[in-house]
């Protein structure tokens, strides 16, 4: 089977909606076909992930296209920082397991939040110090 | 580096093959079998026990997975309900079992066809494969993680073969901007 996954826009402000568009083509027609809107972590831990919202397509066919539409919810933002990135995707789930993905930024202004590096605190010159007591 | 670029994140690390030359199904099977449907994958942390456990497991569609975490005495109330009922049952750090607590899964998976565990040392049931590290297989993950060919021994030998923390500390290296002080 042949499939995939397209959305109108990339990056996603909260609550407004995610459009997009589901195909696919394969020889049988799948038993189960649903469109997940999903967030999920990648980093150096544990991964997490949840499922946000899922349309189930009635009666899929062999060859088939599905429009779909989210609410792009409130939160959590898509971040990335050095231990953890927050991605939120689209996937479109058949029943064989095969599962196309589309990734999207859901954050204000639809921008990823990328955290500042922190090296540490870091100790001000002792002479500094002193004379800002001054000044 | 961004997490979700690091070639050593989670994901990617997950998405390793277990590697071992003398690794075959056939051969684990059959040592299986010979041992009564009863085995353990023993090794020290970061030897990959968990991923070839995960890679056996998967070879038996419906099969039962159990991990336990540390310092856990006993299977919870829905891994016994899982165990009880398994023809294939998998579980992933045995030897974190009470005395009392391994007697039960014993019980519970008895008319189990097998039983496969990972402990860090021999004894909890027989041996079905013990798992070795090398620099020369920690250098090959890091090629095929990132492409480049180089020599991490003294990275391996500084975890004392656990490629897990290796990994995590090249993960570390990765994340860090240049010229980031230590």
């Amino acid at each position: 089977m042949t499939a995939g996954l397209t959305t109108e826009r990339t990056a996603y402000r909260p609550g407004e909606e995610i459009r997009g568009t589901a195909t696919w083509s394969g020889e049988k027609a799948p038993r189960q076909a649903e469109i997940r809107l999903f967030w999920h972590t990648e980093g150096k831990g544990t991964r997490d992930s949840a499922v946000v919202e899922t349309v189930v397509l009635e009666n899929p066919l062999a060859e088939d296209s599905r429009a779909f539409v989210f609410r792009a919810p409130d939160f959590p933002y898509s971040f990335s920082g050095r231990l953890i990135s927050l991605i939120w995707g689209v996937e479109l789930v058949f029943d064989s397991g095969d599962a196309p993905f589309a990734g999207l930024v859901l954050a204000p202004g639809g921008v990823e939040i990328v955290l500042p590096v922190d090296d540490g605190p870091e100790d001000p010159p002792r002479g500094r110090l002193f004379f800002s007591r001054f000044s | 580096m961004k997490a979700r670029d690091n070639p050593f994140r989670t994901a990617c690390l997950e998405g390793l093959a277990y590697q071992a030359p003398d690794r075959d199904w056939t051969v684990l099977e059959t040592r299986l079998m010979a041992f009564g449907g009863r085995g353990a994958i023993v090794g020290p942390m970061g030897h990959g026990k968990t991923t070839l456990l995960l890679e056996w497991q998967a070879r038996h569609p419906g099969g039962v997975g159990l991990r336990l975490g540390a310092g856990q005495r006993r299977l919870d109330a829905g891994q016994r309900r899982s165990a009880t009922g398994g023809r294939h049952v998998f579980v992933d750090g045995a030897e974190q079992l009470a005395w009392w607590g391994w007697w039960e899964l014993r019980w519970l998976t008895r008319r189990a066809r097998t039983l496969v565990v990972t402990a860090h040392r021999a004894g909890l049931l027989p041996t079905v494969f013990a798992c070795r590290t090398s620099p020369d297989l920690l250098n090959d993950l890091v090629r095929q993680l990132t492409g480049e060919v180089a020599d991490h021994t003294p990275l391996f030998r500084r975890h004392g073969g656990n490629l897990r923390l290796a990994l995590r500390e090249l993960y570390d290296r990765r994340a860090e901007p240049p010229g980031f002080r230590e």
